[in-house]
């Protein structure tokens, strides 16, 4: 990176911090640092909601998906509106009403302090951990590309975050996440502008979409009703609805940033306004993987994008192999590109055109094929090197092809898109253990000044646990699954205590936390006993809750009337 | 002439039925769109 990608990249971390730091200061009480004193407007909250769902993964992830796949993952956003729509309806009224600071608070109204104790505690253990990965998960890509010490990234961003989260607290989050949404949107059209400026100079927006499409790369809907998809039209409304539901309605990292609110106009305008943006924003980031793609129609592409594992593979027994599948991909290459080009501004109705859409996609799909099978060959002599350079994509474009100055930007992009999640998750964190845990049942009584300092040390502990899991993960791989794997089992025991306290008014306290006690167990058991996939989990633990909660109301209910 | 509390209360929650309906229809209409799109390019 050069020096004036460093200064961008500086001056544009400092300016967000500083101003969430301005903005955030003379914070006195939990009720500031948890809750913003209730004075957020609308798009704010809107900006403040999105910027902590969208890591820095969605941003190097979803434009390598795109180039790879195609844009068919933004169905699964389709369900979002939806659960913005009854979040805005039947959640918020009564969270506003009831004045909480965590979504666990609302479960000790509607149910009793047990269950409150035991979803919060859950989504500690896993947010807890989780949010070391948020950090860790840019961290080991840059450090990849850019010969960065991941130590040093995952300081640097734990580091950030934790000054202005643990000064400012939620306000101090809010802010800058504006400033983050803001220098995030801005990077990602620029690098949009400049892939289409890089292309041959006969090669138009329009055309380049064209091209997409003819690589077989704009399959946007799939109407198609198949369970073993991932995504299709289907599942992106009814899975994404649920997800959007338990993410948005449940997790404490979303609830503590649109309780900061104004009013319940301003909470339900923020959730609307996220509704209504997100599939576009999704949109466009994963077009800008189409339009990569078709930019390397007319440059010359990697066979792999992680530059550490092709060294690697260069430098190995098998290399022979590797350069031999580099020199048919070269071959493929010079094809597709005289292809490319008479297709380029040519009427699509052209008969003789129908013959070139054909045999480019065909080319497309054996270089799809080549990548796969270098992976595979990498994969055969080094069985635990991770081939999947799908985060790599776009990273390796900014780095090798972006101007000076972009670089620095983009790069702020991805840390401004990390540091934005890890600081709503570390104030969540510190709002659950200290309102749901810590002043509700081990020190109950005390006055305000003692629980605010112990919000502000609630923050700096789960901040020093963050940047302490980032770097084991550094160390041991098999962390990083394992905290995937403690999200899914836990996500749908909270989910489904949720839906009922919401829609089964008729199941009271004891009945739902036996009931989320056993879902737990069961969920716990199917992991180390049986091959349900984990992504299962999160229906598995809202119909055992619902199903078992009814049957053990039923029968307190009987025992009751008999008593 | 004022508006009764119970008025007022069924007119802002008439305001946000139509804005939630015009989420819904944005949304169908992004989801058409992309139909159209996925039709005419692949």
């Amino acid at each position: 990176m050069s020096t004036i990608d460093w200064v961008v990249l500086i001056c544009t971390l400092a300016f967000i911090v500083i101003y969430g730091l301005y903005k955030s200061r003379g914070q006195k009480n939990t009720e500031s640092y948890f809750k913003g004193d209730r004075s957020l407007p609308w798009y704010t909250v809107g900006l403040s909601v999105m910027a902590t769902q969208a890591s820095a993964i969605t941003f190097l992830s979803a434009p390598g998906q795109a180039y790879d796949d195609g844009m068919r993952f933004v169905q699964y956003y389709f369900g979002l509106p939806l659960a913005m729509i009854l979040i805005c309806a039947v959640f918020i009224p009564l969270y506003h009403k009831l004045n909480i600071y965590t979504a666990y608070e609302f479960l000790e109204s509607r149910f009793d302090l047990k269950t409150r104790s035991l979803t919060a505690f859950l989504f500690l253990i896993q947010r807890g951990m989780a949010t070391g990965l948020t950090i860790y998960a840019p961290g080991i890509i840059l450090s990849s590309i850019l010969g960065w010490n991941i130590y040093y990234t995952n300081l640097a961003i734990g580091g950030l975050v934790l000054l202005y989260t643990f000064t400012g607290g939620t306000k101090a989050v809010s802010y800058t996440q504006m400033g983050q949404m803001a220098i995030i949107l801005i990077g990602m059209l620029l690098a949009g502008y400049t892939l289409v400026s890089l292309m041959p100079s006969n090669v138009g927006f329009v055309d380049a979409v064209k091209l997409g499409g003819e690589l077989g790369r704009m399959n946007i809907i799939d109407t198609k009703l198949d369970f073993n998809e991932k995504y299709n039209i289907w599942s992106g409304i009814l899975g994404g609805f649920f997800l959007a539901l338990s993410y948005f309605g449940t997790d404490q990292s979303q609830v503590g940033r649109y309780i900061s609110g104004k009013s319940i106009r301003e909470i339900r305008l923020g959730l609307l306004f996220n509704g209504a943006l997100k599939i576009p924003m999704q949109f466009f980031i994963l077009l800008v993987g189409v339009l990569l793609l078709v930019f390397y129609q007319f440059e010359r592409p990697p066979l792999i994008f992680n530059k550490v594992v092709e060294t690697k593979a260069l430098e190995s027994d098998y290399r022979q192999e590797y350069i031999e599948l580099q020199q048919q991909m070269e071959v493929y290459y010079l094809e597709k590109t005289e292809i490319a080009q008479r297709l380029v501004g040519r009427d699509s109705d052209d008969p003789s055109m129908s013959i070139d859409k054909t045999n480019l996609r065909q080319l497309q799909f054996q270089v799809d094929s080549l990548r796969g099978e270098a992976k595979a060959l990498i994969n055969a002599h080094d069985p635990v090197m991770d081939t999947n350079d799908v985060n790599y994509i776009f990273i390796d474009f900014i780095t090798r092809y972006l101007p000076m100055g972009l670089i620095g930007l983009l790069i702020a992009v991805i840390f401004s898109a990390s540091m934005s999640s890890t600081s709503s998750e570390l104030n969540a964190l510190a709002s659950t253990s200290v309102m749901d845990i810590y002043k509700r049942s081990i020190m109950p009584g005390s006055n305000e000044a003692h629980y605010f300092l112990a919000s502000k040390i609630g923050t700096l502990f789960w901040g020093i646990i963050a940047i302490i899991v980032a770097n084991l993960a550094t160390k041991m791989g098999s962390l990083i699954e394992a905290v995937n794997i403690l999200g899914s089992i836990f996500y749908g025991t909270i989910l489904g205590v949720f839906l009922v306290a919401f829609f089964v008014k008729f199941i009271k306290g004891n009945a739902v936390f036996i009931a989320a006690l056993i879902a737990q167990l069961t969920t716990i058991y199917c992991y180390f006993y049986t091959d349900l996939g984990f992504l299962w989990f999160n229906l598995l633990g809202p119909a055992i809750i619902i199903t078992t909660g009814t049957l053990i109301q039923l029968y307190l209910n009987s025992r009751g009337a008999k008593g | 002439m004022h508006m009764s509390e119970k008025d007022q209360k069924k007119v802002d929650n008439d305001r946000w039925n139509y804005l939630y309906a015009a989420l819904v229809i944005l949304l169908i209409l992004k989801i058409l769109l992309f139909y159209y799109l996925t039709k005419t390019l692949q």
